[in-house]
């Protein structure tokens, strides 16, 4: 029993249930203060993760032999710091968004918003199958009425659409932990996977298919993405920290857990399902940057571009090798980064020029100089500019695909970060280059601003700042180590 | 071990009816008091009955001391004890709750009622404890014609549907009593265990499963199995609002138990296994009654008409539970019974709710109701929630251990319609829930949520929803284990 | 054939019986004309029961001194005493809910038709 690993779970749940009965005005101070809690509590479980200690928190039997258990490994940590540190950061720019924007409903939004935090850090920790599966139906749960918020006729239609998918990818991962609970008699989680090593073909193809749809959907892997463009109609922060960072990380997290804690790298290895894997996020990264090249919606136009970001985490994983699982953690958290800064961006723009497409963007750059500054680095970062926090997880995604001397899987890679800067690069030259429209623009309230200068500072701090990036590649090496075998 | 206890779970309610309906004409405080006195000591009792079941005790009782074959007998085993305690625990905090409702609803008959409710009580616990198959008539008997007294006391068109169903479950109750005549002139017994003992013997086959063939017809009627369920919605809709919240949770629940009772206690695996194609019959049914009263209740526009038709589907998840005959599945279909029960008490309870201070008897009216109703809102969201089957809630349980006895019966296909019956659910489930919150509604309605006594009750019935889902392990293991005869 | 139903002709009566109760419940509109098909029908079934109790050359089981005729079985005959206390009741709420329905709507004919629901 941890207390920190239950107190940073039960920090947002609390805030929540807080923010929900209590008085208006407390909303955003409950949320500061668990944000806080959270990260500090995720914080100093990293020097017992770093020592290899892995605390465990067990709860109540759920099913036979089956507890309500958590466990905190360096990649569930890896996860965890991610969305809790991220949280700190939306936190304020929510405080921003909500006065600029004139947004209804606080407290239904800013307790939603902790309920999912406390699901992703839920699904971080859960030590086996089924507890995975609570907090992930729960993140489903939590996040639909941020994506219904504004409750118009677009909002309610995405709302259903998000849910339609995410339901059915649960089931998919209910109907799979059954079959899994038969096999094996066991759900929790073991490094280099505990599925019965002999597997009929067909046990091990049905079983993969329905854990591949099941983290697949949130994953946003082609053809199981059509909620994550539509769920853009949320409130900014939301589709930031939630559609680009908690939700959709939640299902890439879920095929981390499913490859290399479930079945293995040895049961895997000697099947065809890590070459249907590769296919699909090779079909999802060329149809998703196609699709990302034609969205004049800018918000849409950065869910397309996660859609292909989120295969190529998934690829890492798919190459069963040592650095390919190392690149998919790194790379993970330093698109969680690029990624929120530039969702961040794009709600800074909404909220001073109510520009929604691209269309509308050229020279806003010389009015905004703050916003574009980050929306150029974070741009950059995505594209694998060398010196910012993108290039060293596709060098190590790279350096995993030669390990395992697959080429294809080299070739999407690199093809994605080409892709990356032909949708993401236009925007930026339009923005300094072209001229600037007539009516006076102003940079977006400091509230806004603030954060999405900080993170465009983490992506800057975690391309370049060496003690970070070893920190980081040490537990991702760790986890590696662990389903791999040998030293980390 | 020799006890009145089962004896009395009938004989107090039935009792306390008869007193009532004396009283009820000069003291209408006093009978009020007398029906609640009467259900609380009921749930006494088989809460009672209940703990001494999970100690491993079977308690029996011999009427007039004449010993069974000749003497009729009562038995509360760990089956019994399980579905009397959910039953007299819900039966009372629905009737506690609905007090007020009743009385503005009723007025001057409210006696009448009350002694309905009563009798409908006795009846469903004289089922439940009965250990012979022609008093489970007498019992269904009791409860059926109050059940019609119950419905045909509502207001417009409440007649027609009590008349409807009056013919259609006396036709079932009919159909029974030929399968019980046949039972008797192939085995010359009515006692449970006498009958088991004697076709498991061999008695004439061609007999015994015709006889079974009449019974499970006649119960299919009243546990309003999918096609038989047409007298369900609109006997559960033209009821008094009280009536409909203590019927729906209850009648077809005890109903399926007797089904449980008579296949697995009376029939057994020996007496199943020669007419392998009952087995294969339930499953098939309650596969399409999953999904076809989901697919009715996404199109229904009255509110507790889809909750009927969502009964329709949660008994058949229950058939198909009871047709795949192994330990796994069993377990989920006795334990859904109480989760069916619940989810089903909390939802009437709230529709009972907001139709008495709302007005709101369609789904597309409950927008009016938008944070008028926080507690009421709340618990019917959790209890929607459950109906889909999302973890930790108790709806999940109940379907997981059903998907585990498909899987481990090797029957991918039904396994298959569990999970597509849980998406069907989430047409209807969510459509509650997102009318509750999500939608406008351009009149404002000022009342609020009250009397406190049925918030409180609708808290808690949502609160027990989330408490069977995580205690389920538990009751599990007391109980529903136990509950499971040999061989199965 | 002929010894077929000459050993199970006893019972052609029950099933006729049954069958005609089915047949008005199933085909009339007229709700007292239902009821009274569903009367029918149980009454096939208490006869059921009371065949069931027939043995070959038996009398009527009462204990008397000096006679050893093998007797007919008491137990249906008890059961059936219960279902027809039960079919009156049946047919007493049925009766009186039909009289509601005709205050009600002035007429106690099924319609056949939904879009006509009250």
């Amino acid at each position: 029993m941890d207390p920190r690993v239950l107190g940073a779970m039960a920090a947002p749940f609390a805030a929540a249930a807080a923010i929900y009965l209590g008085r208006r005005r407390g909303a955003e101070a409950w949320t500061y203060a668990a944000a806080g809690v959270s990260l500090a509590l995720a914080l100093a479980l990293l020097p017992a993760v770093r020592a290899g200690v892995a605390p465990e928190v067990r709860l109540m039997g759920l099913l036979p032999g089956v507890d309500l258990f958590f466990r905190v490994d360096p990649l569930g940590l890896t996860f965890a710091l991610l969305a809790a540190g991220l949280w700190v950061v939306t936190s304020v720019y929510s405080s921003g968004y909500v006065r600029a924007m004139g947004l209804e409903n606080r407290r239904r939004y800013f307790a939603c918003f902790a309920a999912s935090i406390g699901c992703a850090l839920g699904v971080a920790f859960a030590g086996n199958v089924l507890t995975f599966l609570v907090f992930y139906e729960g993140l489903t749960l939590a996040t639909y009425p941020l994506v219904a918020h504004k409750e118009t006729d677009a909002a309610l239609a995405g709302a259903r659409r998000y849910l339609a998918y995410a339901l059915t990818g649960g089931l998919a991962l209910t109907a799979a932990a059954a079959w899994t609970w038969m096999l094996a008699g066991t759900l929790d989680f073991v490094p280099g996977g505990f599925l019965p090593p002999r597997l009929a073909g067909g046990a091990l193809a049905g079983l993969f298919a329905l854990y591949a749809i099941g983290y697949g959907v949130k994953a946003a892997v082609m053809p199981l993405h059509a909620w994550l463009p539509g769920a853009m109609v949320a409130p900014t922060p939301v589709s930031a920290l939630l559609h680009a960072v908690a939700v959709v990380k939640a299902g890439v997290f879920g095929c981390l857990r499913m490859v290399q804690y479930v079945f293995g790298p040895d049961t895997l290895s000697s099947s065809a399902a890590p070459a249907v894997l590769i296919a699909a996020c090779g079909v999802t990264v060329v149809a998703g940057s196609i699709a990302a090249l034609r969205q004049d919606n800018l918000k849409r136009r950065l869910a397309y571009s996660t859609v292909v970001h989120l295969s190529l985490i998934v690829l890492g994983a798919a190459l069963l090798a040592p650095h390919g699982t190392v690149g998919a953690m790194l790379h993970m958290v330093n698109h969680g980064f690029a990624k929120i800064t530039l969702f961040f961006c794009a709600g800074a723009i909404y909220a001073s020029t109510h520009a929604e497409t691209v269309s509308r963007l050229g020279g806003l750059g010389r009015h905004m100089p703050w916003t574009f500054a980050a929306f150029t680095v974070a741009s950059l970062a995505l594209v694998g500019f060398p010196g910012l926090c993108g290039f060293v997880g596709k060098l190590i995604l790279a350096r995993g695909a030669i390990e395992a001397s697959q080429m294809v899987p080299l070739a999407i890679l690199l093809g994605g970060s080409l892709f990356t800067a032909a949708y993401l690069l236009p925007i930026v030259r339009a923005a300094y280059f072209d001229p600037a429209p007539n009516d006076a623009v102003r940079e977006a309230p400091g509230l806004m601003v603030g954060p999405l200068v900080a993170t465009s500072a983490l992506v800057v701090v975690f391309g370049a700042l060496p003690a970070v990036i070893n920190l980081q590649y040490e537990l991702a090496a760790r986890a590696a180590a662990q389903i791999f075998g040998g030293a980390p | 071990m020799n006890s009145t206890l089962p004896a009395l779970l009938f004989l107090v309610p039935f009792l306390s009816a008869l007193l009532c309906g004396a009283l009820g004409g000069y003291l209408r405080g006093a009978a009020r008091w007398i029906a609640l006195g009467a259900l609380a000591a009921t749930a006494a009792l088989s809460f009672a009955g209940a703990a001494l079941a999970a100690a491993g005790e079977r308690l029996v009782t011999h009427m007039g001391g004449w010993a069974p074959p000749l003497g009729i007998e009562w038995r509360l085993d760990a089956l019994s004890a399980f579905v009397a305690a959910f039953v007299a625990a819900t039966a009372l905090i629905v009737h506690g709750a609905l007090g007020d409702v009743r009385r503005r609803e009723l007025g001057e008959r409210e006696p009448g009622f009350n002694t309905c409710a009563l009798l409908l009580v006795s009846g469903l616990m004289g089922m439940i404890a009965s250990a012979d198959l022609f008093n489970l008539f007498v019992h269904l008997e009791v409860a059926s014609l109050s059940a019609y007294a119950l419905v045909a006391s509502g207001g417009r068109g409440a007649p027609r549907a009590a008349v409807r169903y009056l013919v259609i479950g006396s036709l079932g109750a009919s159909l029974y009593l030929l399968g019980v005549g046949h039972v008797y002139a192939a085995t010359g017994t009515l006692n449970m265990d006498d009958a088991a003992a004697r076709i498991a013997a061999g008695a004439d086959p061609r007999l015994t499963i015709l006889a079974l063939a009449f019974m499970i017809s006649g119960l299919a009627i009243k546990m309003g199995l999918f096609p038989l369920h047409g007298w369900m919605p609109g006997a559960y809709a033209r009821a008094p609002l009280s009536a409909a919240a203590l019927m729906a949770p209850l009648v077809t629940k005890v109903s399926a138990y007797a089904l449980i009772r008579i296949l697995f206690w009376v029939y057994g695996p020996a007496g199943l296994g020669r007419a392998p194609i009952v087995a294969d019959l339930l499953c098939v049914t309650g596969a399409v009654a999953l999904i076809a009263g989901a697919l009715l209740a996404a199109r229904e526009a009255d509110l507790r008409r889809l909750l009927a038709y969502s009964s329709v589907s949660q008994m058949g998840l229950v058939v198909l539970g009871i047709g795949l005959a192994n330990a796994a599945a069993l377990t989920g279909a006795i334990l859904h019974l109480a989760n069916d029960a619940l989810m089903k008490a909390t939802l009437f309870v709230g529709a009972a709710e907001l139709a008495h201070r709302f007005g709101v008897r369609e789904v597309g009216d409950l927008a009016r109701v938008r944070a008028r109703a926080p507690w009421t809102a709340a618990a019917m969201a959790v209890a929607a929630f459950s109906l889909v089957g999302l973890p930790p809630l108790c709806g999940f349980f109940g379907k997981w251990y059903v998907l585990m006895g498909a899987l481990e019966s090797g029957r991918p296909g039904m396994a298959f319609a569990i999970v597509a019956g849980s998406l069907a659910s989430a047409f209807y489930a969510f459509r509650i829930v997102e009318r509750l919150y999500f939608a406008r509604s351009g009149e404002a309605c000022p009342e609020r949520e009250g009397p406190a006594g049925l918030v409180a009750a609708c808290a808690l019935l949502g609160g027990g929803v989330a408490a069977l889902g995580l205690g389920s392990d538990r009751v599990v293991a007391l109980l529903v284990r136990a509950a499971i005869p040999g061989g199965v | 054939m002929i010894d077929y139903l000459f050993a199970r002709g006893p019972y052609l009566p029950y099933a006729a019986l049954v069958m005609l109760g089915l047949y008005l419940v199933l085909t009339h509109q007229n709700l007292f004309k239902t009821i009274v098909g569903l009367s029918l029908a149980q009454s096939g079934i208490i006869l059921f029961f009371v065949l069931l109790a027939v043995r070959d050359g038996a009398t009527v089981p009462i204990l008397a001194e000096g006679d050893d005729r093998p007797l007919n079985n008491p137990l249906p005959h008890a059961l059936m005493l219960t279902a027809i206390v039960v079919a009156v009741s049946t047919l007493g709420v049925a009766l009186a809910i039909l009289r509601r329905l005709q205050e009600e709507e002035g007429s106690i004919v099924e319609r056949r038709r939904p879009e006509e629901e009250p």
